[in-house]
C-alpha cells in the first residue's frame, strides 16, 4: 500500500472538518429535527411533521415557484449575455465596457432588491418618469411590477444580478474556446453567419457553460432577499417558506421548516450529482 | 489557370505582411508554400479563403473574380493548423456538417458520410466525440469534413504541424492518396522542407511577403534561400 504524504492527509482533514463535516452535521440535524428525534418540543420519532407539511400543496408550489423564478431569470441572463458575447465580444474584452460589466457584481442582493422596489414600484422612479413624460395619467395606471402576480420585479432583479456573471463567463469562453476560429471554419465550409451561430457558437458555449448554469440555478433557487422584498406573500420561494416556518410564532412549525431544508438539500445534491456526471473530464487522447 | 492570384497586398496597420504576390495554379495540382513563421503565408491563404481582406489585388477561381465574395460563398475550404473539430458534434456529424448546412436529404448525407468514413478508415469511430480520438484521427476527420463538400480548392495551413513524426508521415501519405483519388487542387503551407518537397506538385518559397514559384524541384533544391543545400550539407558532414 502506498504511503500517504502528510500534506495530503492534512489537506483532506481540513477539507473534511471545514467543508464536509458541517454539511453532514447540518443535514443530520435537520433530518433528526424533522423526524422529531431532537428539539425542545419534539417527543420522539414521528412522521407527523412530514405529513403535516404535505397536507396542502404549499411546499410543492414553493419548489415549483422557486424553480420557475430561477429558470426565468437564468434564461434571460443566458440569452442576453450570450448575444453580447457573440456580437460584442471585442467591446467587452477591453476598454470601458470591460470595467462597467463588473459593476452589478458589487451590488449585494438586498441592495438590488431595495433598488428595484424603489425603481419599479407604483410610486417609484419609473412610474414618476412615465408620468412626467405623459405616458400615464396617474400613478394608479402604472402596472404592478413589484409584488406582482407574474413576479416581474423578482425576475428583473435576479436578471440584473446574474447578467454580469454570465457576460463575463461567455466573453471569456468566446476567447478560450476559439469561437472566432470555429465560425471562420464553419463559414469556409459554406455556413451562413446565422447557421454558424445556431449550429456551432451557441451549442459550444452552452455545452461549456452547462455546469455554471446548473450551479447558478442552485444558487438562485435558494434566493432569499429578492423574493422576500419583491415577491407576494403567496406563493413563497423555498427559502422564504423555510425561514417563515423556522422563525415565526408557532414553534410546532419548526420541524416542518427543517423538513423543507432536507428536501431542498436532497434536490440540490441531486443537481450537483448531475453536474458532476455530465461534466466528466474531457481529455485528448 | 484554375487559380490566379494577381498582385495581392496586405497591410496590418503600418506593417506590410504581403508585398506583392502573384501566381497561378492548374487544376488538380498541389502547390507547396514553404516559409518561415511570420512570412505571410497563412495570411495569403486566409485572403484566398475570404477570411481576411486584401488591401490590393484580385483572386480568380476558374476565371471568375471572387475577391469580393463572402467566404461562405467561395466554396474554398481553409484547414487550420489544428483540426478544429466542432466539439459539440461527433465524428459523423463533423464530417456531415457541410452537407447538413446545404440541406441535403438525410439519406444522401448518411450515404456520403459512410463512404467518406470508409475511405478515411474511420468507420469504427463515427459515434465518438472529438476528445475521444487521437490527433491523427482528428486530422483525418478534418480532411473528410472538407472533402465531402467537394470544394474546388483546399487551403491547408500547416495541417500536420501538431502531429508526431510517425503520424505526420502517415498523414502525408494519406494526403497524397486522397489528393489523387479526389483530384484535389490545393495550396499546402508548411515550414518543413521535407514536407514541402513531398506534398507539392509545384513548390514555392515565401519570404518577407513575396512568393517565388520554382519551375522544378531541382531549381528549388539549388536555390540558396530555400535552405535545401545547407540541409544536405549538414547530413553529409554528420
Amino acid at each position: 500500500m502506498s504511503k500517504q504524504k502528510p500534506i495530503h492527509i492534512i489537506s483532506f482533514l481540513l477539507l473534511f472538518v471545514f467543508a464536509i463535516l458541517p454539511l453532514i452535521l447540518g443535514f443530520g440535524f435537520a433530518l433528526a429535527y424533522s423526524f422529531g428525534l431532537i428539539g425542545g418540543l419534539n417527543q420522539g420519532f414521528t412522521l407527523d411533521n412530514w405529513s403535516a407539511l404535505f397536507e396542502n400543496n404549499d411546499v410543492v408550489i414553493s419548489f415549483l415557484y422557486s424553480g420557475w423564478l430561477a429558470i426565468a431569470s437564468l434564461t434571460l441572463s443566458v440569452v442576453i449575455s450570450m448575444a453580447i458575447a457573440i456580437f460584442f465580444h471585442k467591446k467587452f474584452s477591453k476598454g470601458i465596457y470591460s470595467y462597467l460589466v463588473y459593476m452589478p457584481l458589487a451590488f449585494p442582493s438586498i441592495v438590488a432588491a431595495f433598488f428595484f422596489a424603489q425603481f419599479l414600484g407604483n410610486s417609484g422612479i419609473l412610474s414618476r418618469i412615465c408620468y412626467q413624460l405623459g405616458i400615464i395619467d396617474n400613478i394608479q395606471s402604472f402596472p404592478n411590477l413589484v409584488n406582482d402576480q407574474y413576479s416581474f420585479g423578482i425576475i428583473v432583479a435576479q436578471f440584473f444580478l446574474s447578467l454580469p456573471f454570465f457576460t463575463l463567463l461567455y466573453t471569456g469562453l468566446y476567447q478560450t474556446e476559439r469561437i472566432d476560429d470555429y465560425t471562420q471554419l464553419a463559414n469556409s465550409l459554406g455556413a451562413k453567419n446565422r447557421q454558424s451561430i445556431f449550429r456551432i457558437s451557441i451549442p459550444i458555449l452552452l455545452k461549456k457553460s452547462f455546469p455554471n448554469i446548473v450551479m447558478y440555478f442552485i444558487f438562485k433557487i435558494g434566493a432569499y432577499e429578492v423574493p422576500l422584498l419583491l415577491g407576494r406573500s403567496t406563493p413563497e420561494t423555498v427559502s422564504v417558506l423555510a425561514v417563515r416556518k423556522l422563525q415565526k410564532f408557532n414553534l410546532y412549525d419548526i420541524p416542518q421548516g427543517y423538513a423543507v431544508a432536507v428536501i431542498y438539500t436532497i434536490i440540490i445534491l441531486s443537481l450537483l450529482m448531475l453536474v458532476l456526471k455530465t461534466n466528466k473530464n474531457e481529455y485528448d487522447i | 489557370m484554375f487559380l490566379q492570384i494577381n498582385h495581392i497586398q496586405k497591410k496590418y496597420k503600418d506593417k506590410l505582411v504581403i508585398q506583392d504576390v502573384s501566381f497561378g495554379l492548374e487544376a488538380h495540382q498541389t502547390l507547396s508554400i514553404l516559409g518561415k513563421s511570420g512570412c505571410g503565408k497563412s495570411t495569403l491563404l486566409k485572403i484566398i479563403a475570404g477570411i481576411e481582406e486584401q488591401n490590393k489585388g484580385d483572386v480568380f477561381l476558374n476565371e471568375k473574380n471572387i475577391s469580393n465574395i463572402n467566404s461562405n460563398e467561395r466554396n474554398i475550404v481553409y484547414l487550420f493548423q489544428e483540426p478544429l473539430l466542432f466539439p459539440n458534434l461527433n465524428v459523423f456529424e463533423n464530417i456531415a456538417f457541410g452537407l447538413r448546412i446545404r440541406k441535403l436529404a438525410s439519406a444522401d448525407v448518411e450515404q456520403k458520410v459512410e463512404q467518406m468514413l470508409e475511405s478515411l478508415e474511420l468507420k469504427d469511430h463515427d459515434k465518438k466525440m472529438p476528445h475521444q480520438i487521437s490527433g491523427g484521427q482528428k486530422q483525418r476527420v478534418a480532411f473528410g469534413r472538407a472533402l465531402i463538400i467537394n470544394p474546388p480548392l483546399i487551403l491547408l495551413d500547416e495541417p500536420f504541424s501538431s502531429l508526431d513524426v510517425e503520424t505526420r508521415a502517415t498523414m502525408q501519405q494519406l494526403y497524397k492518396t486522397i489528393a489523387k483519388k479526389f483530384n484535389i487542387t490545393a495550396l499546402f503551407v508548411t515550414h518543413d522542407l521535407k514536407e514541402a518537397l513531398l506534398m507539392g506538385d509545384k513548390i514555392s518559397y515565401m519570404d518577407k511577403g513575396l512568393l517565388e514559384i520554382f519551375d522544378s524541384k531541382k531549381d528549388f533544391i539549388e536555390a540558396d534561400k530555400t535552405g535545401v543545400k545547407s540541409e544536405i550539407e549538414f547530413w553529409n558532414n554528420l
